[in-house]
C-alpha cells in the first residue's frame, strides 16, 4: 500500500500563508510529520489559484528545494498546468524519485501534455476517471473513461505500472451508493488493467457527514480488500494508519499478521478516537 | 563466524520467525539480513552436525513456547517460528535420517471421518514438525480403516486425532477403541478438539487428551522423555 502524503497543498490555508510568506519552517514540519509517519510520495501542490502560473512554477520548485533539504522520500509533483509541471521536472532534475499529479481522461492538449512528460522521464502517473462532461456517477462509464487513458498511454509508451488511475470519490452524503461506485471501480480496474494500478483520494467519502475519520477509516480498510494500490491522505492520522493496517489485514497481505501485531504492541489501537 | 556464533544466530533467526532474507521478521526490521535457510546453508557448509542443529531448533522452539505463553508472542508469532524449523527440516532431513539417535519419533495425525476441520490439526502439524517430530498428516475426514491402515504401514511412535464436533466426538470413540484392540506397544494417542477433555479422554481410553497445542509439545515431550 503506498502512501502519498497530501499536507503540502496551496488550498490549504496554512499552507497558503506559508507560501505567501515564505515559511520554510512551516512547510518542512508539514513534510517531516509525513515522512515521520510513514508515507512514500510526498505530494506538492503550489496551485493556490491566485498568483497565476509564474508565481506557481517559482513556488512548486521553492517546496522542491525544502523537501530536498528535510526528507529523503519521493516527490508527487501536483499541479493541473504542463508548463508547471515540465518546469518543476526540469528544476527537480532527477535528484529524487518522482510521480505526476495528474491527468484526466479528457485527453485535452494539458492532459497530453503531462501524459508525454511521464513518458519521457518514465515516472508514475495519476489519471483521473472523470471527461469533459466531468465525473460519471456510475463504476462502467468511469471504468470506460480509464480505458480511453489506458489506449493513450500505451500508444506513447508509458508502462502500464506506471499508470495510477483514481477511481474517484463523491460523497456519501449526496449519493448514497458513491463508496460502492468507488470500489466498483477499483475492482474492475484491476480486472481489466491487471497491471495498472489506482490510487484516490479518501477524505471526500465523508464530506458533509460527522464523525469523518470513522467513514474514511472503514472506507479505506474496504478499498484495500478491494485492490487499491494507493492513497493520496494524510498519512499523519491515527484512523488512516488504522485502516492501512486493517486493509492490509484482511486483504492477506499481512504475512503472520505482522504488521498488526506490531501496530497493537505500539499502541496504535489504544490511544484517542479521534483523527 | 565461529561455529557458536553461527548457531546463536541460527536460534535468534528463528525465534524472530525470520525464514529468509526477504522476510522482515518479528519486528519487522530483518528484511535483507540473512534468515534461517542462509544461516542453515552456512551451517552445512561450515559442517555442524545435523543433531547439533535439531538442538539448536528445541531451544529456540522452547524459546517461542515461552514468549507464547507470557503473550508476547500470539499463534501467528509461534506460527512463523515454526515455518522456520520446517523448512530447515526439509533441508537437513536425509541427512537426519542416517543419525537416527536425533529423530523425536513419529506422529501421525488426522480429523476423524465426518469432521472437516483443519485448523487446529494443521497448527499442531505444523508446531511439532517445528520440534523436530516427523509428522505424518492424513487429513480431514479420515476414515477409521484408513487410519490403522497407516498405524500399521508408517509404524507412528504417536496417533493424534482432532474432532471438533460433538457428533464426531463418537467416531472419535470407535478410533480410539480399534486402535487400542491393536495392542501395539508403546503406541501413544492424543486427542484433541474443543469439544473434547481430559474426562473424555479417560472415558474412550485415550491416553492424552491436550486442550491446545502448548500442552500437546508439553505433554509430547514428557512422554518422550520415560520412554
Amino acid at each position: 500500500m503506498i502512501v502519498i502524503g497530501e499536507r503540502v497543498n496551496a488550498t490549504r490555508k496554512r499552507i497558503r500563508a506559508a507560501l505567501e510568506q515564505k515559511d520554510a519552517k512551516a512547510i518542512q514540519e508539514e513534510i517531516m510529520m509525513q515522512d515521520a509517519a510513514g508515507a512514500h510520495y510526498i505530494d506538492l501542490n503550489a496551485g493556490s489559484g491566485s498568483g497565476g502560473l509564474a508565481q506557481e512554477k517559482e513556488d512548486l520548485c521553492w517546496l522542491i528545494d525544502l523537501a530536498l533539504e528535510c526528507t529523503s522520500k519521493k516527490l508527487a509533483l501536483d499541479a493541473a498546468s504542463p508548463q508547471v509541471l515540465k518546469y518543476a521536472a526540469k528544476h527537480l532534475d532527477g535528484r529524487r524519485p518522482w510521480m505526476l499529479n495528474s491527468i484526466t481522461g479528457e485527453l485535452d492538449e494539458a492532459s497530453l501534455a503531462i501524459l508525454e512528460l511521464a513518458c519521457r522521464h518514465r515516472v508514475p502517473l495519476i489519471a483521473l476517471a472523470m471527461d469533459k462532461e466531468g465525473i460519471p456517477p456510475d463504476a462502467a462509464r468511469r471504468l470506460a473513461i480509464c480505458e480511453a487513458i489506458f489506449k493513450e498511454a500505451e500508444k506513447r509508451g508509458l508502462a502500464a505500472d506506471l499508470l495510477y488511475f483514481d477511481p474517484l470519490v463523491m460523497p456519501l452524503s449526496t449519493d448514497a451508493v458513491q463508496a460502492m461506485v468507488t470500489l466498483q471501480t477499483i475492482r474492475g480496474i484491476g480486472e481489466l488493467f491487471p497491471e495498472a494500478r489506482t490510487a484516490m483520494g479518501l477524505t471526500n467519502i465523508s464530506h458533509g457527514l460527522k464523525k469523518r475519520f470513522l467513514i474514511n477509516g472503514a472506507f479505506l480498510t474496504t478499498a484495500i480488500c478491494f485492490g487499491l494500490s494507493a492513497v493520496i491522505c494524510d498519512p499523519t492520522s491515527k484512523s488512516v494508519q488504522r485502516a492501512i493496517i486493517m486493509g492490509n489485514l484482511l486483504a492477506g497481505k499481512d504475512k503472520f499478521c505482522r504488521r498488526y501485531s506490531r501496530a497493537v504492541r505500539s499502541g496504535l489501537f489504544e490511544k484517542g478516537e479521534q483523527g | 563466524m565461529s561455529k557458536d556464533e553461527l548457531l546463536a544466530k541460527l536460534e535468534h533467526s528463528i525465534v524472530m520467525g525470520h525464514l529468509d532474507a526477504d522476510d522482515e521478521g518479528f519486528d519487522g526490521t530483518m528484511e535483507g539480513t540473512p534468515g534461517t535457510l542462509e544461516l542453515l546453508e552456512e551451517a552445512l557448509k561450515a559442517e555442524i552436525e545435523p543433531g547439533v542443529l535439531v538442538e539448536s531448533f528445541r531451544v529456540a522452539m522452547g524459546k517461542v513456547g515461552q514468549l507464547f505463553e507470557a503473550e508476547e508472542y500470539n499463534l501467528a508469532d509461534m506460527l512463523a517460528s515454526a515455518e522456520c524449523v520446517g523448512k530447515a527440516m526439509e533441508i537437513i532431513g536425509p541427512a537426519l535420517q542416517a543419525v537416527s539417535h536425533s529423530t523425536k519419533g513419529k506422529f501421525l495425525i488426522a480429523t476423524v471421518e465426518g469432521d472437516l476441520h483443519d485448523i487446529g490439526k494443521n497448527i499442531v502439524a505444523t508446531m511439532l514438525k517445528g520440534a523436530g517430530y516427523q509428522v505424518k498428516d492424513l487429513g480431514i475426514d479420515v476414515p477409521a480403516a484408513t487410519i490403522l491402515q497407516e498405524i500399521r504401514a508408517y509404524k507412528p511412535d504417536y496417533v493424534g486425532l482432532s474432532a471438533l464436533l460433538t457428533s464426531t466426538m463418537v467416531e472419535m470413540e470407535h478410533v480410539v477403541r480399534l486402535i487400542k484392540e491393536e495392542n501395539i506397544p508403546g503406541l501413544k494417542v492424543f486427542i484433541g478438539g474443543a469439544p473434547t477433555s481430559q474426562e473424555f479422554a479417560d472415558k474412550i481410553g485415550a491416553d492424552y487428551y491436550c486442550r491446545d497445542v502448548r500442552e500437546a509439545l508439553d505433554k509430547l515431550e514428557e512422554v518422550s522423555k520415560v520412554s
